[in-house]
């Protein structure tokens, strides 16, 4: 059994701008974060993908991960953060009204910098804010290693960062 | 130097704490400035990744429209204007027309571009 027509435009609705968000986070420039929405959409859309409703988002994502990780291992290295419109306007987000442009970018640049499972459970707490037990089912992995794990994607962070970044 | 509670403090920092373990983690923190900084660090980092969040530039987005359709669409905004130019014939310029017709001895009848008429009476030998 396939998610129906209606049900897909529900969730198109819902988790579009989500998908995509954490694409271009995890991305950071190196993959086409609609097109890669848009592949998961399909992929919910066909035969088969039976996913219960309050899964699908997580279901979504994690879909749309493993293309990501696909994509960049075809496509190594990374490509630049140059690309400036992919990182949000500051003036535009009183959260970060303070940070520079140019912080938005070594941030960038420092979460592309960590191991691509640091990556993923920073982005999954800090952007879509998925408790450890959720991380953990996602990634296939133990919510006591994701805990361990954030905690060293933190350091590294403020590392890469400055401490008082 | 650690002081062994920082992992517990970044469970801590994401509400993953049991609330027993919790209230141990909040007295160390209030006790020891470096897991206060390190607090603080963590809130630096959280803010610095949540403002990666993208926007997706209008102009960058891309609609999706089959082949056929964008090449259809395009063709008739390309060709309406020269399909209804052919259709309507050049503009109409509405230049004032007025046509005197004698109706009867005395009467004169103008009629304007738009059809309508104005009668005047003159005298019979005006009319001529």
């Amino acid at each position: 059994m396939s998610v129906d027509r209606e049900a897909l435009a529900v969730a198109y609705r819902l988790h579009y701008p989500a998908v995509v968000r954490f694409l271009a986070a995890f991305g950071g420039g190196s993959v086409d974060a609609e097109d890669l929405a848009q592949e998961a959409f399909v992929r919910l859309g066909r035969p088969g993908a039976d996913v219960p409703a309050d899964r699908v988002r997580f279901w979504l994502i994690r879909v749309a991960r493993n293309l990501a990780l696909n994509e960049l291992r075809r496509r190594r290295p990374a490509a630049s953060l140059d690309d400036a419109d992919e990182i949000q306007d500051p003036a535009h987000d009183p959260e970060t009204a303070l940070l520079s442009r140019d912080a938005l970018k070594s941030c960038a640049a420092a979460l592309q910098s960590l191991p691509e499972e640091w990556r993923s459970m920073l982005l999954l707490r800090e952007i879509e804010e998925m408790s450890y037990a959720e991380i953990a089912a996602m990634l296939g992995v133990s919510a006591a290693k994701v805990k361990s794990d954030l905690f060293r994607a933190r350091l590294r962070m403020r590392e890469l960062l400055g401490r008082k970044s | 130097m650690s002081c062994g509670f920082e992992e517990e403090v970044s469970a801590l920092f994401d509400g993953e704490l049991p609330e027993g373990d919790a209230a141990r983690v909040r007295a160390h923190v209030a006790s020891c400035a470096s897991c206060r900084e390190l607090l603080g660090d963590f809130e630096s980092v959280r803010a610095q990744v949540r403002s990666l969040r993208v926007t997706t530039s209008w102009w960058r987005r891309r609609v999706s429209i089959p082949l056929p359709l964008a090449a259809a669409l395009a063709l008739l905004v390309v060709a309406a204007p020269f399909a209804a130019y052919r259709r309507a014939g050049p503009p109409r310029v509405a230049a004032p027309q007025t046509v005197v017709r004698r109706a009867g001895s005395g009467l004169l009848a103008q009629y304007d571009g738009g059809g309508r008429a104005r009668i005047t009476v003159r005298p019979k030998a005006q009319a001529r």
